[in-house]
């Protein structure tokens, strides 16, 4: 459990160390920024994305990082912002990488039901805006945009 | 249809309660992929898995599901359990196949015997 920061600028900021192979705490820290999102006044709809943005990036720090990662989330007035990060090993095709379907998760992983091939295009389709940088032996960096919605009734009869 | 009448109505065993029994249930989403959970399925539906491992309380949380539905006779472990309960996810074992409990579910939420 990590408390939010704030930028000097004022933007709250959520910044979750994620360690490689512990699945057994997979998906806390999104389901952890998916509340505070929803504390801070995020509508369900929004927070909803971006937990699910999290949490696929969480997941890909747990299965595919060599040493864990970053997840951190900055909440703009128009937008949510989710940066994932690690360093190593990377990914060397990343067109094939974000082919749904196309999976390298070892089999532990994909036991439990991870490595559907479906990881980074449920983070693209999600998302309003999506980058990703890889370079083998350097790591990889997913940046991910979630325009806010204008009316946070959107999030009415959507859950929390 | 409210998330207790469902379970009441096709004997499911309760292992979580969840923090809102009484929120009703508008559908129902079955698969064992975790990615094609947080795709596919909607906040308010209940989420039939063989899946029993501490993830999928968090799966459940993001998407905001209704509750877990553990099929063929699967039954969490006492972590995930505590897990559940601690973040309010209901969860449920019934001896339904998976096939079995979408049928009986959606029956239910027809209104239709079960």
């Amino acid at each position: 459990m990590q408390e939010p920061t704030r930028r000097d600028d004022g933007v709250r900021r959520f910044v979750h160390h994620i360690k490689a192979r512990d699945i057994e705490h997979g998906g806390s820290a999104s389901a952890q920024i998916k509340r505070e999102l929803r504390e801070g006044g995020v509508s369900a709809a929004d927070a909803r994305r971006a937990g699910i943005v999290a949490f696929e990036g969480e997941m890909n720090l747990i299965v595919y990082s060599d040493r864990g990662g970053i997840l951190e989330v900055d909440v703009y007035p128009d937008a949510i912002e989710i940066l994932i990060e690690d360093d190593g090993p990377g990914i060397g095709d990343i067109d094939l990488a974000l082919t749904p379907g196309y999976s390298t998760a070892p089999d532990w992983a994909t036991e439990l039901g991870f490595g559907a091939g479906m990881g980074l295009p449920n983070m693209q389709r999600t998302s309003d805006g999506f980058e990703i940088h890889s370079h083998m032996g350097q790591g990889t960096r997913v940046r991910c945009r979630i325009e806010r919605s204008e009316d946070d009734s959107t999030g009415i009869g959507q859950g929390t | 249809m409210t998330l207790q009448e469902l379970a009441r109505a096709l004997n499911w065993d309760i292992q979580s309660e969840g923090a809102s029994p009484e929120a009703s249930v508008s559908g129902g989403y079955c698969g064992d992929l975790l990615s094609h959970v947080l795709a596919s399925a909607k906040p308010g539906e209940v989420w039939i898995t063989i899946q029993h491992h501490a993830n999928i309380i968090a799966v459940a949380q993001v998407v905001g599901l209704a509750g877990i539905v553990l099929a063929a006779g699967v039954r969490a472990t006492d972590a995930v359990v505590d897990r559940a309960r601690t973040a309010g996810v209901p969860v449920f074992s019934s001896s339904d196949t998976a096939f079995a409990l979408a049928g009986r579910i959606e029956r239910a939420l027809a209104g239709k015997t079960c």
